[in-house]
């Protein structure tokens, strides 16, 4: 465990360095424009547009630095040969590959604690009220880029960056809408569909169910169980990414 | 020690091209205690084989051994190795001291241990001025040097130099070369690859040569040399009072009244003893040996 967390540290370490967090500076002062705009200009309750921009905000954050960052966690190390000075030394490629995706789940955690908060303040300061979902919509927002990271860097360890790319976006997506497809009436006659979105539905991470903005918005009841469940599923499939990509490391070929 | 035998491997461009064999069951060994250099051109394989012995990819067939002292098995030769691969490219937002901190970290080192062996290391190799600065700023000596105090922080036993001293001025190919030697005297084993001959022949005691994937040589430097050895004298003086001197071997007159005599090993008391009684003047006596380029790279056969 003690190798996993240098490398964490020093992935996260490397990360802050490259200004990556200059992010939260930008987005924080788009949601201070936009609940200014919000206030002045929409009718009723602007202090829930102003939550919804900041979140909405914080979750495309993530997913880009989760996507575009996490694709060259290791593959830039294998190209720029970093990685033989580190893999020379007493560490196993697992545990070279939980570091750097643990380090790098720490600066999207940073960039949720960040973000998150400042959107929640600003709307208590704009005289909405605190809701104990809030805290698992940031929860979830973080768990929602840290599915979309594993995604990337796991299909970075077998093809090219641009196709991993494609394939985390795409999974992403379908991910996100084969549940509310599978449950509207048009694919349910179409047997073969229906098959296909059944398999992605299982497959997939089911992204949409991680998304508690409109809960949280409109206020709408969801269950403790629901919000637990939807937890553990994503547990199970942070588990089944790791393992997936501890196996591909082991067996990667660094020439 | 470590010990290739019949190491095999083949690569592919992509799924159509032919398979391209970048080893041809090369086998040789690196003893302990030994300075040894590893000479090829460029795509001769060098960087192949230590990848093999890294385990950073596998053989397609043949194995690789490692000496009982580190251990039975390849993570015992990890804790004692020191590595440098060829044009390092280090975490470009790290400063060199955390850099170096990092790697030492990776062998469980003390604090007070790696900034003590820090300290030492940085001074020797010249780069202690630069430890608080970014390794994105440093040039490519100092990244090489960076890597060399890398390589040595958690004083290892054993050495892996894969083109230590390329991309460096001649000031600093010399420090890094004395180090080696240094090193070495110390009782560690180094196996330092480059395609530069002079080097190796300048510092090493044991050579392994390949070409095109295949094992060339692989023994001691100055029983290639004497392998090698035209068994030839040659001799540069100004003749005395007799022009017997030129009677030896082959004689050619250069100019400011100089001579220049090659003539075999056999003769060469009884030039000296004509020499003297003669009271020429003896400018330059030299056997006539070749070196090591001439034999590595000018006959291309197998040595």
């Amino acid at each position: 465990m003690k190798k996993i967390f240098i490398v964490a540290q020093y992935t996260f370490s490397e990360a802050i360095k490259s200004k990556l967090l200059l992010n939260v500076v930008f987005i924080g002062c788009a949601l201070l424009l936009s609940s200014y705009v919000a206030s002045e200009l929409a009718y009723g309750s602007p202090e829930k547009i102003a939550l919804d921009i900041g979140l909405g905000l914080t979750s495309i954050a993530v997913k880009f630095i989760a996507v575009f960052y996490g694709v060259n966690i290791i593959q830039n190390e294998i190209e720029n040969r970093s990685i033989y000075l580190i893999l020379s030394r007493p560490i196993t490629k697992i545990q070279y590959f939980l570091g750097r995706t643990l380090g790098m789940s720490s600066l999207l955690f940073l960039n949720v604690i960040i973000l998150g908060p400042f959107s929640i303040a600003l709307f208590l300061i704009m005289g909405g009220s605190l809701d104990a979902l809030m805290a698992w919509t940031l929860l979830f927002t973080f768990f929602e880029s840290l599915l979309l990271l594993l995604v990337v860097v796991v299909c970075s360890l077998f093809c090219s960056k641009v196709l991993a790319i494609l394939l985390g976006v795409t999974s992403y997506v379908a991910g996100y809408v084969s549940t509310s497809l599978l449950e509207s009436n048009e694919f349910a006659k179409e047997t073969f569909f229906k098959e296909v979105l059944k398999f992605v539905n299982v497959a997939l991470p089911n992204f949409s169910r991680l998304n508690l903005s409109d809960h949280l918005l409109y206020v709408q009841e969801i269950q403790l169980s629901t919000l637990l469940a939807t937890l553990g599923h994503s547990i199970c499939f942070i588990i089944a990414l790791l393992v997936a990509g501890s196996a591909l490391m082991r067996a990667k070929s660094l020439d | 020690m470590i010990e290739l035998i019949d190491v095999r491997k083949t690569f592919k461009k992509d799924f159509f091209s032919p398979k391209f064999e970048a080893l041809k069951e090369v086998s040789f060994k690196v003893n302990d205690g030994e300075l040894a250099g590893f000479l090829g051109a460029n795509g001769a394989g060098k960087t192949t084989s230590i990848k093999i012995i890294l385990d950073f990819i596998k053989a397609d067939s043949g194995m690789v051994n490692y000496s009982t002292k580190f251990g039975s098995d390849h993570s015992g030769f990890i804790k004692n190795l020191g590595y440098l691969p060829e044009r390092p490219y280090f975490h470009a937002n790290l400063t060199g001291q955390e850099f170096v901190e990092y790697m030492a970290k990776l062998h469980d080192m003390k604090r007070a241990e790696y900034l003590n062996q820090i300290k030492r290391w940085s001074e020797r190799l010249g780069i202690a001025h630069a430890l608080n600065r970014k390794l994105q700023n440093y040039s490519k000596g100092m990244l090489q040097r960076i890597g060399f105090v890398a390589c040595l922080v958690h004083n290892p036993s054993f050495l892996i130099l894969d083109e230590p001293v390329s991309g460096l001025d001649p000031v600093g190919r010399k420090e890094i070369k004395d180090v080696m030697v240094e090193l070495n005297r110390e009782g560690k084993t180094i196996f330092f690859s480059s395609h530069i001959v002079s080097d190796i022949e300048e510092i090493c005691n044991s050579v392994i040569v390949l070409d095109k994937g295949s094992l060339i040589y692989s023994g001691g430097v100055a029983d290639l040399l004497s392998s090698r050895s035209s068994g030839n004298c040659e001799a540069i003086y100004k003749i005395g009072s007799s022009d017997k001197l030129n009677t030896f071997g082959s004689t050619t007159e250069l100019a400011d009244g100089l001579y220049k005599t090659v003539f075999s090993k056999q003769q060469r008391d009884e030039f000296v003893r004509v020499m003297l009684e003669s009271e020429g003047t003896l400018i330059r006596f030299v056997e006539v040996n070749p070196t090591l380029e001439e034999i590595v790279y000018q006959t291309n056969k197998r040595v």
